[in-house]
């Protein structure tokens, strides 16, 4: 038995809410109606009645591939398998599919029926506009950053600083005592108990 | 503690005219040194305070229809990889890149090693550079010449290269070559504008490797080692759109990965390669896994340039 | 080497003053030993001089030839990929770890018997940490484009750390060699005019920056050494272990250990201690300096050795055993390779001749003197530059996928420029030696004094416990 089927796509827009949009495009021959529609742009759902009486048929196999084209080559996809409910309703999820329109092959096997049939049907996949994979390079550890290490950094500098500037203070120091002597080599101590005994032992 | 006894100087030799200048002299050397002490650090404090990124724009990054940005992958199937057995050729991916990119002799960017199965069989693997997520590569290097794109891709920018290594001491898959003399420039090599996307012609002294052909893939066609395999085992593909092509058959990426039960290399190191295999050793196109052994690689252009030098690896 | 009318003393145990020697013509003697040097130069110095001039000109010509030619003229490739130019500025790294050891941390322990040798290891640590940095520069296959370095440095790179290190190390290094050098500058300010050539004394003067032995020059001096001695051994510490980092932060089997900062620290202050025993020995020797440089030095020094040498084979105990119960994926091949095939002979020879031998050369009383310790510490530090060595190489070795294992062999122009490092080393010290003042003469004769003022309180013999003096 053959009869015109009336594929309808329903599109339902997410996030942004924009009207829906409705494509109906006369599919192959079949005995049963099928419905599809986009749930979200991760999921079609196709809806199978049959042409005569518009009973829902439940327990049928579908299965949903989508044409794409990818660097110069174009192919079908497979989107997935799913059961139709007691309301002939199946839900194929899916990972994602490219915004835009595609072309999807929708293959079932009616509960009576032997071999699989066939209807095709255009639908317009939203985009997603949020990047769903974010490169990044390395590891990022909260708090650990290049601020701690230029503090660090600048620190140790900083006291190194204060050491050359000890050396200016001896130059300094040494300038406001005026011309040198030639003196012994002698340690602090030397310099005091030398002064405190009033001698000049070591010359 | 000191006191503070001064001493009365006795005549000392004086460098006549100079007494006021030492002083000076010291003053400035000492200004001098502070000046330039923190010379090392003075740059990248700058610059660190007014934010910089690793990733540098080599032109815009390469999007999607929908305007997302591309997140580049490959997905070997070694199902049907028998490292061109078959054929009878050394193996054709490592071939094209090869001859496509001018890759200097020993360097093969996309390389098939010949691993062990369990049971004592063995199976091919080409292994291109990894393009981890986490990589060591660009961890490690000094002034940021290789770097992470937004594509997930890591590219290597020989201009500012300094030739440490320390990136080839990092990588975990031995994916990083070194231009050890100078390689030859081929004839249609000698116009080439280098860039980072497209590295003609090398360098001497600096890093090279894979770099997931992105001028090709900017202008729709597929990489040298995808176009280049007899058996279409390698698939390029795009994570963000969640498709990918081994040049004949168009697959969902994530659908083909979940189905076959992919796998990375060396995941246990936390890298997070963006390449993924299929389990097999070529019994799709009818490879025995004991019939071990490939052809050696070859580098066909470099024979006919003049002045060709060679290393081993 | 003749020196002038420096006789050895009867009291060469270096113990305190006989009451009967006056101290000024000890004093006079000090100063001698201090002065001889840089005063009288002998003909064996310019032939040595001459020798290691000859040794680094070849090392030039090699370089050059590495230049034009590229990297390839070495033996790394890019499975090995680091070899002698890293081994080496490891190693010279580790040994500058002498003088923060033997000034900063015996001066912070104010431990007496180091002031003869303060100088010598403050030296070492200068000219070791240059000829190690240059080493890393060789090393590069852009060294034209070494300034990216400062241009486009990134905080997160090992090699970044290192520079950083180093140049802080190098710079807190030149003013702790510097500052206690002060008061001796200007005794050679003072008594060497006439003595020795003009440009020297206008040297002197400059770089004695007027110092008078005021004490508001005493205070300042001891301020910066203090804040110097203190902030030197963090800085020290950091130094080698971000050195070790450049291999700890890489995925490669024997590199990928937590324990590698520690223990590069623990074998930089172990070759470290060795390099300054076979300093030591030699300027000792040359320049007649037995009276102040004692076998108690030696063998204190041995027994720091000794020390260290416990650690590191605590270290590789540690590390062997934790990995080699487990064998995960490559250090079955690593321990192959490291302990029974290619790389035996390097490991075991570290291991019994640089780590076990030197601990039993100290640990027995009839070796316990200075030609043992000696004989020890060249032991040691040929077996660290032997260590490092294997640990570079073999860690390359080591697959990371199914590739048959490649082989290293290091060509002419490695050897040659890292000889040439070496005779660089030995250059600078020969020259340091002539121009400035190898003993620290004030610290010698503090020490001295407060023997005279304080003789009850002080214990006689060598290896007895150190009297902290007042203001260290």
């Amino acid at each position: 038995m053959s009869s015109q089927i009336v594929v309808k796509v329903i599109l339902v827009s997410i996030a942004l809410g924009a009207a829906a949009v409705a494509l109906a495009v006369p599919a192959s021959a079949s005995h049963v109606e099928a419905e599809i529609t986009t749930e979200g742009p991760a999921a079609l759902q196709v809806k199978l009645r049959s042409a005569d009486q518009g009973l829902p048929i439940a327990n049928a196999a579908v299965t949903l591939s989508a044409d794409e084209s990818f660097g110069g080559v174009a192919g079908r996809v497979e989107l997935g398998q799913a059961s139709t409910d007691q309301n002939g309703v199946a839900t194929v999820r899916f990972h994602r599919l490219s915004a835009g329109d595609h072309q999807v092959r929708i293959e079932y096997v009616a509960p009576s029926e032997t071999e699989p049939e066939v209807a095709t049907a255009f639908v317009t996949m939203p985009g997603i506009t949020s990047q769903v994979y974010r490169s990044s390079a390395g590891v990022h550890i909260p708090g650990l950053n290049v601020s701690l290490l230029i503090a660090l950094v600048a620190t140790v500098w900083a006291i190194l600083l204060s050491v050359a500037l000890r050396v200016i203070a001896i130059a300094r120091a040494g300038a406001d005592a005026g011309a040198p002597s030639p003196q012994p080599p002698r340690g602090r101590r030397a310099d005091k108990s030398i002064s405190r005994a009033g001698a000049t032992g070591g010359r | 503690m000191v006191d503070d006894q001064r001493d009365v100087p006795a005549p000392r030799p004086r460098l006549d005219g100079l007494q006021i200048g030492r002083r000076g002299f010291l003053r400035v050397i000492a200004l001098g040194a502070l000046g330039f002490a923190p010379l090392p650090i003075l740059p990248s404090l700058i610059r660190a305070a007014l934010g910089g990124s690793v990733v540098r724009s080599m032109g815009d990054a390469a999007r999607a229809p929908s305007g997302r940005i591309r997140q580049w992958t490959m997905i070997i199937d070694l199902r049907h990889c028998d490292g061109c057995q078959s054929v009878g050729k050394p193996p054709q991916c490592t071939a094209a890149c090869i001859q496509g990119h001018f890759a200097p002799e020993p360097m093969e960017w996309i390389e098939v090693f010949e691993g062990d199965l369990p049971g004592g069989g063995t199976q091919f693997i080409p292994t291109p550079c990894q393009q981890c997520q986490n990589p060591p590569c660009v961890n490690v290097c000094p002034v940021a010449a290789t770097f992470s794109t937004p594509e997930g891709t890591v590219l290597i920018d020989q201009d500012r290269c300094i030739g440490c290594r320390i990136c080839m001491a990092a990588c975990p898959y031995d994916r990083r070559f070194f231009n050890w003399g100078k390689a030859p420039v081929p004839p249609e090599a000698q116009l080439a504008r280098y860039s980072a996307e497209h590295q003609v012609p090398a360098k001497r002294g600096t890093v090279m490797k894979c770099d997931f052909c992105p001028d090709m893939i900017r202008s729709g066609t597929l990489p040298y080692c995808v176009q280049g395999c007899p058996k279409h085992a390698i698939y390029y593909g795009d994570l963000e759109e969640d498709v990918a092509t081994n040049g004949e058959e168009v697959v969902a990426a994530s659908r083909f990965l979940s189905g076959n039960q992919a796998y990375r290399l060396k995941e246990n190191l936390g890298t997070k390669p963006r390449v993924y295999y299929v389990a097999g050793h070529g019994e799709a196109v009818g490879r025995d896994a004991f019939a071990k052994g490939r052809m050696p690689t070859k580098w066909p252009w470099a024979e006919t340039v003049n002045g060709a030098k060679t290393w081993k690896r | 080497m003749e020196a002038l009318g420096n006789q050895r003393s009867r009291r060469e145990g270096g113990g305190p003053l006989a009451a009967a020697e006056p101290r000024a013509s000890w004093l006079s003697r000090l100063e001698h030993a201090a002065f001889a040097p840089v005063t009288e130069t002998s003909r064996w110095y310019y032939l040595w001089v001459a020798f290691l001039l000859l040794v680094i000109a070849w090392g030039v010509y090699a370089y050059s030839h590495q230049l034009r030619e590229g990297l390839i003229v070495t033996g790394m490739r890019d499975r090995i990929s680091w070899g002698l130019y890293i081994t080496t500025f490891v190693f010279f790294i580790g040994i500058s770890h002498a003088g923060t050891l033997i000034s900063a941390i015996l001066r912070v322990s104010q431990a007496r018997w180091r002031t003869p040798i303060t100088r010598m290891a403050e030296f070492i640590t200068v000219v070791a940490l240059v000829s190690g940095a240059i080493f890393v520069i060789i090393d590069l296959g852009r060294p034209d484009r070494v300034l990216n370095v400062i241009r486009y440095g990134r905080w997160q790179s090992p090699i970044i750390w290192d520079v950083l290190a180093i140049t802080t190390y190098l710079t807190a290094s030149i003013a702790y060699l510097f500052l206690p050098m002060i008061p001796d500058l200007a005794l050679f300010r003072d008594r060497l005019a006439g003595r020795v050539a003009p440009w020297r004394i206008w040297l002197y003067d400059l770089l004695s920056v007027r110092w008078r032995g005021t004490g508001a020059q005493w205070r300042s001096m001891g301020t910066a050494i203090t804040t110097a001695m203190i902030l030197i051994i963090p800085i020290a510490v950091s130094v080698h272990t971000v050195v070790s980092w450049i291999f700890a932060m890489t995925l490669r089997e024997p590199w990928n250990s937590t324990i590698f900062g520690a223990f590069f620290v623990a074998g930089a202050i172990f070759s470290g201690i060795a390099t300054l025993i076979i300093v030591m020995a030699v300027l000792r020797k040359v320049y007649h300096l037995e009276e102040y440089i004692t076998e108690k030095h030696f063998v204190y020094l041995g027994y720091m050795l000794a020390a260290f040498a416990l650690i590191m084979i605590y270290g590789n105990v540690s590390e062997y055993v934790t990995t080699g119960y487990k064998l995960e994926e490559g250090a079955e091949f690593h321990f192959r390779q490291l302990f029974l095939e290619q790389f035996a002979g390097f490991y075991w020879f570290y291991f019994i001749g640089g780590l076990v031998v030197p601990g039993l050369l100290v640990l027995f009383p009839r070796t316990r003197n200075i030609w043992g310790v000696v004989a020890a510490a060249l032991l040691v530090d040929v077996a660290m530059w032997v260590e490092r060595y294997f640990i570079v190489v073999s860690g390359f070795r080591v697959p990371l996928m199914p590739y048959e294992p490649s082989s290293y062999a290091p060509t002419w122009v490695e050897l040659s420029i890292m000889v040439a490092g070496f005779a660089l080393f030995a250059l600078l010290i020969t020259l340091f030696v002539k121009v400035f003042p190898i003993i620290a003469v004030w610290e010698v004769a503090e020490d001295q004094e407060s023997i005279e003022t304080a003789p009850a309180r002080r214990p006689l013999a060598p290896g007895a416990t150190l009297d902290p003096a007042e203001g260290g």
